[in-house]
């Protein structure tokens, strides 16, 4: 199992936002592949030292966000990259990001540059590696 | 709502000493909750009275719904509990011990036993008093586990154990919650095992609860606040409604930590008397920004902090 | 109850087993011996009494009482078995004693045990007069039986008596611990110096107070230990596991 998550409990993200994040993050650099079958929810709260309704929080957000797909008595599994979200799921979600950046940026007294370097740096670390579910046509605005 | 533990006015004295002063403690059936408190604050007491161990001086408690002063064997059976101390007979062998209670609990599993001596390098043919104190405890929580009860009840399970062996009995604990309608109770002051494992905490303080909530609703209502000292001494009458746990003034800048700053999209300060008071906010979960136009600083506090917050009573630093 | 003797019982009955087969070789051999059931009687009486020490020692820290408490048992009947066990065997031993007196050869018997015992156990009183005077036909068993029995009697009352009067949840204070020793060392050095006395001095005077007294003292002890026995099981009954000071077991078995 190629996924790798680290969580640390005193953060101030909420512990399943974390492990979602984890998830989302090796979805996107390709580190584990559409169709691969996610730990039971037993398996990751055991192995993490976690109460698994904390893992069970993480596996709704990531079906929420259509990342991971639930299928009864089988466990969840990694999204295809074929199960679209809807429109205006999407640009309301990015359009809350965008804001959050530029608002919060701002406060702390970065210039335009510096936020759109800094967004630049962050997509350069996603870039896929071959297969990775962001390369596909949907990320192309 | 279910409730595994639940305790009504549960006091405890030892002659002139107070040690529980009227307990009112519910726990959910299905929740990890977390039993924290200093030392000394009553924690060990709590549980004896709730493992019906000793009987209380005034109040009661049901435990899977019953007296536990009285509980019928058959509730017992479905109560697990591992001890700090060790208490398992010296003289007996650790096989010895564990045939001895695979024959009185008959939902014993023998599949998870049989793993758990293995796992936990169990001896079965070392006597009890050979055991050093981590062994002890081992055995303790292998026969607590593989007992297949309900209720698991542990009294600072984490004290004296190691880091590695901590994240090991984190990951049993975790597995103990998988299966369905399992309600797990440990008193720790180890914290950070507290954020990984618990969904509900109950902070025990000289004798008393000060909390008793969802984790996750705890940390929402319990926030460092830091804002313009003018707007501090403005609105204070509404910050002290929400429960004002420590503060640090200083000329320019309030530094406070509040006990029910609670979010709700809008952030909204409780306040009792006058009923809620809403105020604007900005979008990032960071900035509360008041009527007035006043920025406001609102931060997560890690549960340690929180925890020395609600124990260490109101303190005031006033500088300058 | 069946699970309790278990725990008491199978997996006591390893540590009990040699004091039943030490009564047996004892009842053997003087059987054999065709020794007077003087001999034999108060050799089961120091075996009775070892096994209700064990009983109770094993069962004497809050740490044990934890354990068993926990145990799928109504707890208090748990926690109380052990001291139920032990007044038995007491009782046992007490009527052990009776008999003894009625085979004639009281050396035990004082009248304040008689007396006692009679009312306890609820059994018709015998001619005091018979027990006052008789002379005990071993003395040398005697002389070291009383003491074994005054032994455990005592250390019972040094191991019960200090938890009986320390107040629940508390470790028992030097004071209490040393009235246990003194009212244990009395059992143990009162007799035999009575007994020397009397007999190797051969002062008819001392010599005609060395039973009765002898008696009373170890019908004292048998007493009280049962009356501690009896305290020590309502103390629980009111206090769980605070019935027993917070301590580390004394003995390693």
């Amino acid at each position: 199992m190629t996924l790798h998550i680290r969580i640390r409990p005193n953060s101030g993200l909420p512990l399943y936002r974390q492990i979602a994040n984890e998830v989302k993050a090796a979805w996107l650099r390709g580190y584990v592949r559409p169709g691969e079958r996610l730990p039971s929810v037993r398996e990751l709260a055991a192995e993490l030292g976690l109460n698994p309704t904390t893992v069970v929080k993480a596996y709704d957000q990531l079906d929420r966000e259509r990342i991971v797909v639930r299928r009864q008595g089988q466990g969840a599994f990694v999204a295809g990259g074929d199960e679209p979200l809807l429109p205006e799921e999407r640009d309301a979600r990015i359009g809350e990001l965008a804001q959050e950046l530029a608002l919060e940026g701002r406060r702390l007294g970065f210039s335009e540059k510096d936020i759109t370097d800094l967004v630049r740096r962050k997509l350069l670390e996603l870039r896929p590696e071959e297969g990775g579910a962001a390369n596909d046509k949907r990320s192309t605005p | 709502m279910n409730l595994a533990i639940e305790t009504r006015s549960l006091t405890r004295h030892y002659g002139a000493t107070v040690a529980l002063d009227g307990l009112d403690w519910q726990v959910p059936v299905g929740s990890a909750c977390a039993f924290l408190g200093p030392n000394g604050a009553g924690k060990s007491t709590a549980l004896r009275l709730v493992m019906g161990f000793t009987p209380p001086t005034r109040g009661d408690s049901r435990v899977l719904g019953e007296d536990p002063w009285e509980m019928s064997a058959k509730t017992r059976a479905r109560v697990g509990y591992v001890a700090e101390q060790p208490i398992l007979p010296p003289w007996m062998k650790v096989g010895a011990l564990l045939a001895f209670h695979r024959s009185l609990y008959p939902r014993w599993d023998a599949a998870l036993e049989r793993e758990l001596v293995d796992l936990l390098e169990l001896a079965p043919g070392k006597r009890v008093s050979e055991l050093s104190k981590g062994q002890h405890r081992r055995v303790m929580l292998t026969l607590a586990l593989a007992q297949g009860g309900d209720l698991l009840i542990l009294d600072e399970p984490g004290s004296g154990l190691d880091v590695a062996a901590r994240r090991q009995l984190l990951s049993l604990l975790a597995d103990f919650l998988g299966k369905e309608g399992r309600t797990l109770v440990f008193s720790t002051h180890i914290v950070t095992d507290v954020e990984r494992i618990a969904n509900h905490v109950s902070i025990l303080d000289r004798g008393r609860l000060v909390a008793n909530d969802e984790l996750d609703d705890l940390h929402e209502n319990v926030k460092s606040v830091t804002l313009p000292r003018a707007s501090f001494d403005r609105a204070r009458a509404r910050w002290e409604d929400a429960g004002i746990l420590e503060r640090k003034l200083d000329a320019h800048v309030a530094e406070l930590v509040v006990r029910r700053f609670a979010s709700h999209g809008q952030y909204v300060l409780r306040d009792l008397s006058e009923g809620p008071v809403t105020v604007e906010h900005g979008p990032h979960e960071d900035v509360w920004m008041g009527t007035g136009g006043e920025a406001a600083q609102v931060r997560h506090m890690a549960l340690e902090d929180i925890f020395l917050a609600l124990t260490s009573g109101e303190r005031e630093e006033a500088v300058a | 109850m069946i699970a309790l003797l278990n725990l008491f019982g199978r997996h006591q009955v390893k540590a009990c087993l040699p004091y039943l087969v030490l009564i047996w070789i004892v009842s053997f051999v003087g059987w054999w011996k065709q020794a007077s059931w003087d001999l034999i009687l108060c050799l089961a009486l120091v075996v009775l009494g070892l096994a209700s020490c064990h009983v109770l020692q094993r069962a004497s820290s809050r740490q044990r009482m934890e354990y068993v408490a926990q145990l799928p048992f109504t707890s208090r009947r748990a926690m109380l078995a052990p001291y139920s066990v032990a007044t038995l065997l007491l009782l046992g031993a007490g009527a052990l004693l009776h008999l003894h007196e009625s085979t004639g050869a009281a050396y035990w018997e004082g009248i304040a045990l008689h007396r006692v015992l009679s009312s306890v156990m609820r059994i018709g009183e015998l001619d005091p007069s018979v027990a006052w005077h008789a002379r005990p036909p071993y003395p040398l068993v005697h002389f070291l039986g009383f003491p074994v029995a005054a032994f455990w009697f005592g250390t019972l009352l040094v191991e019960s008596l200090p938890r009986l009067l320390a107040a629940p949840g508390t470790v028992p204070g030097v004071g209490v611990r040393i009235l246990g020793y003194a009212v244990a060392g009395l059992g143990l050095v009162v007799p035999p110096w009575l007994f020397v006395a009397g007999v190797l001095e051969s002062d008819p005077a001392l010599a005609a107070h060395v039973t009765p007294t002898l008696a009373g003292v170890g019908g004292v002890l048998l007493v009280l230990s049962l009356a501690i026995a009896r305290g020590l099981r309502a103390r629980i009954a009111a206090n769980g596991v605070d019935g027993f000071p917070v301590e580390e077991d004394t003995w390693q078995s």
